[in-house]
């Protein structure tokens, strides 16, 4: 039978095989031995280095740590609003290195549940702390010039930068959660090395200085996701 | 012959390490393996089965690319199958966000898109009845018709063509809808 004789449909189905099949010779053709990328714990443990030597060598070299920081963190609420940032942080820092690769519906709702919650738990005790400040000492002079905003944009510019660079030997299915995690991950840690270096403790101060220029930078990055963090 | 399907599928992650390390016999053997797995999965889940096969060739080079990911302590049955619908998902949002179907007249998108078992035979009569009542409609507002409503043109696409405000066009577009569900009541 020639290909005149037979149905359009088996013509059509005949040449999707055969594009297939010169699909799969040429995939097995061009296969090279291959670097497998880092499991997670070590990404996460390779990241978390690079943040810490960057981080410390800021204090360090240019913005020191707040007076009586050890003080504070032991007698204050201070140490609960680092302890829950940190659990968020590492949290969201796992679920980001986990969204790196293929990863299926079932297990991004397992891997976001945690970094979720804190979020939630974080905004709660945000909210409860502000009316609590709030009412106890009235507004603050908020509107005078603090640099918190350009100290948190230097503290997180360099973990993040290293996450992105881990992100690129990935291949997520989800990018877009992970660029969400990857932000969560960066306002946490943000967060704690301005709660360890500001020597203002109001809330409005630190939603006003803290918050909104990780706010600002995760609007800005959302635009430049595909960019950021390769997807398969 | 009964085959063990765990076993088949715990052989993908040998396959799958062998192929890691460069072995282009296991990549050949998992390729082969691979593609009716993944028509299976797909068959049933789409309006146009040809499309399987699309989107198994986006998987495999999907596939190919992200190979450096895969963890050979978890399953490649499922790194894989997740691969395949996210291709799946990017395919079909693809073809539905195209304006390719815009373009085309009733007749052909009905023609193309009827899926072989669906007969249209029966509708026959309508579609005559269709283009009489179009005929009865004046030629100026019958041609806005067709441009706008059967090959697809936009409002200001018709205005254009035909030297008139995009509003006219509109409207003169909604008189003949109007007129032509009268005549076909």
């Amino acid at each position: 039978m020639t290909e005149n004789d037979m149905p359009q449909d088996d013509i059509d189905i005949n040449k999707r095989s055969a594009r297939l099949d010169a699909l799969s010779e040429h995939l097995t053709q061009s296969l090279e031995p291959q670097k497998r990328i880092f499991s997670v714990p070590k990404r996460m443990a390779l990241w978390l280095a690079v943040s810490f030597v960057y981080i410390a060598a800021i204090v360090l070299v240019g913005i020191p740590l707040r007076n009586n920081v050890f003080h504070y963190l032991l007698n204050t609420s201070l140490s609960f609003d680092v302890l829950i940032s940190f659990i968020m942080g590492c949290g969201s820092a796992y679920a980001a290195l986990r969204l790196m690769v293929p990863v299926s519906g079932p297990e991004l709702k397992r891997v976001v549940a945690l970094p979720l919650v804190m979020v939630a738990v974080f905004l709660m005790w945000t909210i409860y702390r502000t009316v609590i400040d709030t009412l106890e000492s009235g507004f603050l002079e908020i509107l005078n010039h603090y640099p918190c905003f350009d100290w948190g944009i230097i503290f997180v510019v360099i973990p993040l930068a290293a996450l992105a660079y881990l992100a690129k030997r990935g291949a997520s299915t989800h990018p877009y959660w992970l660029h969400f995690m990857a932000l969560i991950s960066m306002f946490s840690f943000g967060w704690i090395c301005l709660r360890l270096t500001c020597q203002q403790d109001h809330a409005s101060h630190a939603f006003i200085y803290h918050f909104l220029p990780f706010l600002l930078i995760g609007a800005v990055s959302a635009l430049f996701t595909r960019q950021l963090f390769k997807s398969i | 012959m009964v085959i063990d399907k765990s076993a088949f599928y715990q052989n993908w992650n040998v396959l799958a390490a062998q192929a890691q390390s460069g072995d282009k016999r296991a990549y050949q053997q998992l390729i082969k393996e691979l593609i009716p797995y993944a028509r299976a999965v797909l068959s049933g889940a789409l309006a146009h089965p040809e499309w399987a096969d699309d989107i198994v060739q986006d998987m495999l080079i999907s596939m190919h690319k992200a190979l450096p990911t895969y963890d050979s302590a978890r399953s490649f049955k499922a790194w894989v199958t997740t691969i395949l619908h996210y291709r799946k998902a990017d395919f079909l949002r693809k073809v539905y966000a195209s304006k390719s179907q815009d373009n085309q007249s009733f007749e052909d998108m009905v023609e193309k898109n009827a899926a072989p078992h669906v007969t249209i035979g029966d509708h026959h009569a309508e579609y005559t009845d269709i283009e009489k009542a179009l005929l009865s409609i004046p030629d100026r507002p019958r041609a806005i018709f067709v441009l706008s409503r059967l090959e697809g043109y936009s409002a200001k696409e018709v205005a254009k063509i035909k030297n008139m405000s995009v509003s006219a066009v509109k409207v003169s577009v909604h008189r003949t809808a109007k007129r032509l569900k009268e005549i076909l009541k």
